[in-house]
């Protein structure tokens, strides 16, 4: 009873859980081991388990922790000098009688019985004090979970979620390797000498950084041996929000037995985090020295490094070019379309290519430089048969940042031919540098993607829930978008399923119906169908989860799936066909709705409605109670929708209204308690129109 | 299009006459021999001593080349050394030691106005590439032509190509705004030092340069900002220089650098900045006008070599010279009395004190920076980096790259510091318990313990019978105060806080 006492106060708070996992340590582990990782998150009560796409990483032990609170002298002083006697084998001293102000917490209580990672976070809780000015809540929320890795696990990288009943949370890598792990010391007090982790190669060396801390290991190398050791760093938290500059910017030092740098290495223009090369100079004993480039440091800067002899594993460039035609560059060359051009630009050149065109015709000029791996900032520039400039392109930075990339050096242009006759298309790059592209001319071919957040959808059965989709339209592409879902036997897309041109940004309803059994997550599949003047598109759309960087922007960090997942019914729900899914409404006017709402409580009181980046002419009014059917539980109720006068004449806008409500229960010993919950609406198509006088 | 006027046969006429006419007028002497001449014709004979005692000379070589004094152990091998080559072997070692490439990177900072919040505003990402390059740059004695063509040409991220930041660290970036950043550092003099058609003239070098930023938080894109097609040539000139034509598509920093590296202020400002750090002073004097010339057109044929720089100025007579009159300060036939810079009394202090005296951090990243414990003041990178003890010290707060930002100069505050200062004393105890803990111990063992961890010199004979006798006439129950006084003596010697 108590239980669910607390799981329904948990589920009446709020529609969405949106639990969230800030890092793991160690970031990995080996195959056929089991390691003991520390996970900090915020808002994961509900998470019991890890989700992590196979069977073969899974939690064998979970284990919430309540962090140690702040400690008084007498208590501190006590446990410090316990845990000093207990580490010589000397008596443990006698608790002192007077424990007014001491204070309870678990892992005190079973202080005899602590796990290395337990016994870590307890000595760090007593022998230091945090920076107030550097706690962040997002990680504040602390996990143990011991993960057993089975031996046959393939090598790689996995994406591990927190997740419970009807609660998942955003993934984070977790590395899987075959070479021995080595893992930073942990917190070590003052009478106990800090020891550096010596290894020999390969290994897979795991630590963390926190505030102005450079880890150090010791690392036995053979003269003439070419090794490598690549980093993982922002790999595993792309963007902190509240952090300047906003991620994790890991340094590589290796350094002779003399203290002498051998090589050092930061990320470059590509790649996010550094991979350090070197032919060993002498045998001996080198350092390997890991720290923030700035000198910061916190919990999340998790890192992880693979070290090995011979070359460093490459990591792939995902990045599709498109079928066309090849043709090598050659200085002037003439081209006709469609045509991808490859070659390498000389620092300090310019690309420099002529065609011909006809007077409004419209032309398609790409470049794929750094998208492919290669440094270069490409600027492209047409030119007119006068000689005159006609356009210019440096950057495509879209709309919506999806992925790690903060530099969108790759350039775009899509021109309408003024005159007929012979044009010139320069590409140079910004710095003068040299490197690989691949620079496609073409006619336009519109088309489209689609980002579907949060990655992990948290739905209350009987209800639907919103997740916001993104389009991001390629080359002139404006044609309406028909949604499907697939991969559930019981969720649906509800409401408004189209996407209407103009939209670039619009919320989704997925519907669960109340009777579904059991709580394992299952992968969604969103897909959107357009007609083109090359036919039908398909696109599947990508999830992503988003994230802030330095206060200022939102990134999306892609998942590798779009995970649903659902809890019991909440007070009061909306069957799917209850509202429309489009309505016009003429500029100035309103439109009253009326739809029944299902298992409302009876004291529920409505406010006003929130409307997620609604625009300022689209207002909503409270929503209110027609009738009610006590018997039958069925409320009726009405909504009137304003459209502003000034309001654009043919504004196609989706939208999903969210009625918060608050009623009242009265517990069995008689104690009343206001409590808050929302009534989703299903995303709803609205149109404008003028009506001519 | 300079090249092309380089190659030119009135630049090459003109080149061989100016050439011949100076060798005709006033053959090139060597240093030593310039520098005799100098004192000659300044009728400046002295009595003194013309050179300094091997501890001294060594101690003003480490405080000028790594901005550290000496240890103790160092001190007493160069007195044991009979070598007569060890003055130029020490010069020769510390010129290729990263102890010189940190401090003069450090330096170089300053000029370069490397600094991460206003006005520069380059950022802590920033700050540490720029930082590191100019380390590296040193450390690899990068010859300095080719040194100032990277900053003067570099283009791309400031984050990712860290000469590119030389013209994002300007607090002003218009044309003028350049322009000034620009004379100050290859020319050692602000823009307002030229004539109104020579600012004029030099201005439209700076007029293609663009900025772009991405989605990283703060990083900049420095790069050539190309005119449309069918715009004007560039007329621009370098001070002094002939006037160039600048083709539109062409990116005028190029000639720009090709302009300044054949100017000759440019040799010279880098003479002159090389007897600033080595004397405090530099030799703009008329009588020193063909020293400087010299010395310039030796660097400017060596390739530009900054170590053989330093070095000849390290071996020629007037390094080792006591210090003088000002008369003799003003050509150099005295070696100038200058207070150590707030970051040299800072590690001074570290070291005497035998652990960090400051502790060094910034809230301008988050989560904030804290600089490794033990961390050299003149280590920091960042100019936005200091504490109330160097900033009452005097110093630069790298707004304008100007050498006098930095004030080496003693104040009453600073003295009150030094004799007052609670933190100090509480210190000073700590450091006592080390320097006196030595077993079979005696006053003498003590004193020269003392005197080469405080002064890095060993203590003379007649100081060393002053305490003896002021030990001796002090009760036996104060002789622990006496050595707290002692310390605190040495540390508000003249000695400890200044360069003789």
């Amino acid at each position: 009873m108590k239980i669910t006492a607390i799981l329904f106060l948990l589920v009446s708070g709020c529609v969405s859980f949106a639990g969230h996992l800030g890092y793991i340590f160690p970031a990995g582990g080996r195959a056929g081991e089991t390691v003991e990782v520390l996970i900090g998150g915020q808002g994961n009560w509900g998470c019991n388990d890890i989700y992590t796409g196979t069977d073969k990483i899974r939690s064998v032990h979970y284990d919430r922790i309540v962090n140690v609170p702040f400690l008084y002298t007498s208590q501190r002083e006590y446990y410090r000098k316990y845990l000093r006697e207990k580490h010589f084998n000397r008596p443990i001293p006698p608790k002192p009688e007077k424990q007014d102000d001491w204070r309870k917490n678990k892992m005190l209580d079973e202080i005899d019985n602590l796990s290395p990672v337990q016994m870590n976070l307890l000595l760090r809780a007593l022998y230091t004090r945090p920076n107030p000015l550097q706690i962040s809540p997002s990680i504040g929320q602390k996990t143990i979970i011991k993960i057993a890795i089975a031996p046959d696990t393939k090598p790689g990288v996995y994406y591990l979620r927190l997740m419970g009943r009807g609660v998942i949370t955003n993934p984070v890598p977790f590395m899987v390797g075959t070479a021995p792990e080595i893992q930073e010391q942990g917190y070590r007090p003052p009478y106990i000498k800090k020891e550096i982790p010596e290894f020999t190669l390969p290994a897979s060396v795991n630590g963390q950084i926190r505030p102005g801390e450079t880890d150090e290991y010791k690392v036995r190398l053979k003269a003439g041996t070419r090794c490598y050791f690549k980093l993982y760093g922002r790999f595993f938290k792309p963007y902190v929000g509240d952090g300047v500059p906003g991620f994790f910017q890991p340094i590589l030092e290796l350094r002779d037995e003399k203290g002498k740098q051998v090589a050092i290495a930061e990320r470059t223009g590509v790649e996010i985090d550094p991979l350090l090369t070197c032919t060993a100079p002498a045998d001996g004993v080198y350092t390997l020295l890991v720290r923030d480039s700035l000198y910061r440091g916190r919990e999340d800067f998790v890192y992880r490094i693979d070290c090995g002899t011979g070359t460093a594993p490459q990591d792939t460039v995902a990045c599709a070019l498109p079928e066309l035609p090849r043709k090598v560059y050659l200085p002037g060359m003439s081209v006709t379309e469609p045509v991808l051009i490859t070659g390498v630009l000389a620092s300090g050149q310019k690309v420099d290519i002529r065609f011909s065109g006809k007077k409004g015709e419209v032309k398609v000029f790409e470049t794929f430089a750094r998208r492919i791996g290669s440094t270069l900032d490409t600027v492209l520039r047409l030119y007119a048969p006068d000689g005159k400039l006609l356009a210019e392109n440096d950057d495509t930075t879209p709309e919506v940042l999806a992925g790690n990339a903060m530099h969108f050096a790759d350039s775009h242009l899509m021109v309408t031919l003024p005159v007929e006759g012979d044009y010139r298309l320069e590409m140079a790059d910004r710095a003068d540098e040299a490197g690989k592209f691949f620079l496609r001319i073409d006619r336009p071919r519109p088309d489209f993607q689609l980002l579907v957040t949060p990655s992990g959808l948290e739905s209350i059965r009987g209800n639907s829930v919103s997740a916001t989709l993104f389009i991001i339209k390629k080359e002139g592409f404006n044609a309406p978008i028909q949604l499907a879902l697939s991969g559930s036997k019981l969720a649906k897309l509800t409401g408004n399923t189209l996407v209407p041109p103009g939209v670039t940004q619009m919320p989704l309803s997925i519907y669960e119906p109340g009777n579904r059994k059991g709580f394992a997550p299952e992968i969604l599949r969103l897909s959107g169908t357009a007609k083109t003047s090359d036919g039908n598109l398909v696109r599947y759309a990508t999830a992503a989860d988003p994230a802030m960087q330095a206060f200022a922007y939102t990134h999306y960090i892609t998942a590798p799936e779009f995970l649903h997942t659902s809890l019991w019914r909440v007070p009061g729900s909306v069957y799917p066909g209850a509202l429309p899914k489009e309505v016009k409404i003429p500029c100035g006017k309103t439109k009253v709705l009326t739809f029944r709402a299902y298992s409302l409580p009876a004291n529920a009181e409505f406010s006003a409605p929130k409307m997620p980046d609604a625009p300022a002419w689209l207002k909503a009014d409270t929503p209110e109670i027609v009738s009610k059917d006590t018997k039958k539980r069925i409320t009726t109720l009405k909504i009137t929708i304003h459209i502003a006068a000034d309001a654009p004449a043919d504004a196609d806008i989706v939208q999903a209204l969210q009625l918060p409500f608050q009623y009242v229960t009265v517990s069995k010993d008689k104690q009343s308690r206001t409590r808050k919950s929302a009534l989703p609406l299903p995303a709803m198509r609205i149109k404008t129109e003028r009506i001519n006088k | 299009m300079g090249l092309r006027r380089l190659g030119s046969p009135f630049f090459l006429l003109t080149l061989l006459f100016s050439g011949l006419s100076a060798g005709c007028s006033t053959p090139a002497l060597p240093l030593n021999e310039r520098l005799n001449r100098v004192w000659h014709e300044a009728e400046i004979e002295t009595a003194r001593p013309r050179t300094i005692s091997d501890a001294h000379f060594l101690r003003r070589l480490y405080l000028d080349l790594t901005g550290l004094p000496p240890k103790p152990e160092v001190i007493l091998q160069f007195l044991k050394d009979k070598d007569p080559e060890k003055r130029i072997k020490m010069v020769d070692k510390l010129l290729v030691s990263d102890e010189f490439a940190v401090y003069q990177a450090h330096l170089w900072g300053d000029e370069l106005r490397i600094k991460a919040e206003f006005p520069i505003n380059l950022w802590p990402n920033a700050v540490q590439k720029y930082s590191r390059y100019i380390y590296e740059t040193i450390r690899d004695n990068v010859p300095y032509d080719r040194f100032a063509r990277e900053l003067l040409t570099s283009s791309g991220s400031n984050f990712r190509i860290p000469a590119a930041n030389f013209f994002r660290a300007a607090a002003d970036r218009s044309p003028k705004g350049l322009a000034q950043v620009t004379s100050q550092t290859f020319f050692g003099k602000p823009l307002s030092a030229w004539s109104v058609r020579e600012q004029e003239q030099f201005i439209p070098f700076f007029t293609c340069i663009g900025y772009k930023s991405s989605k990283e938080w703060k990083e900049e894109f420095v790069f050539f900002k190309s005119p449309a097609p069918g715009s004007e040539m560039i007329t621009a000139a370098v001070p002094g220089r002939r006037k160039v034509e600048i083709p539109a598509g062409t990116d005028p920093r190029k000639i720009l650098a090709d302009e300044i590296i054949a100017s000759e202020p440019f040799a010279e400002a880098m003479v002159c900045r090389a007897w600033r750090r080595l004397f405090g002073r530099e030799p703009v004097t008329p009588e020193l006008s063909v020293l400087r010339r010299e010395m310039a057109g030796r660097f400017r044929a060596g390739g530009f070599d900054l170590r053989q720089l330093y070095r000849e100025i390290l071996l020629s007579p007037a390094y080792s010279l006591p210090p003088g009159t000002p008369e003799e300060e003003k050509v150099f036939a005295a070696y100038p009395i200058r207070r150590l810079n707030a970051e040299q009394i800072s590690d001074r202090l570290s070291m005497f004190l035998r652990k960090p005296f400051e502790s060094y951090s910034s809230v301008i990243p988050e989560p904030f920076t804290f600089l490794p414990p033990g961390t050299r003041a003149s280590a920091i990178e960042d100019g936005s980096i200091s504490s109330p003890f160097l900033d009452l010290m005097g110093k630069p707060p790298r707004d304008s790259g100007a050498p006098e930002e930095r004030k080496d100069v003693i104040t009453g505050k600073q003295k009150l510091f030094l004799l007052n200062s609670g933190k100090l004393y509480r210190e000073l105890q700590q450091a006592q318990k080390h320097y006196l803990r030595q077993k079979n111990d005696n006053l003498k063992k003590r004193v020269i313990r003392l005197y080469l961890a405080a002064l890095a010199r060993p203590v003379t004979p007649q100081e060393l019978a002053f305490l003896e006798k002021k030990y001796k006439s002090t009760p036996p129950k104060l002789r622990g105060r006496f050595y707290t006084d002692l310390l605190w003596a040495l540390v508000n010697s003249n000695e400890f806080i200044y360069q003789y």
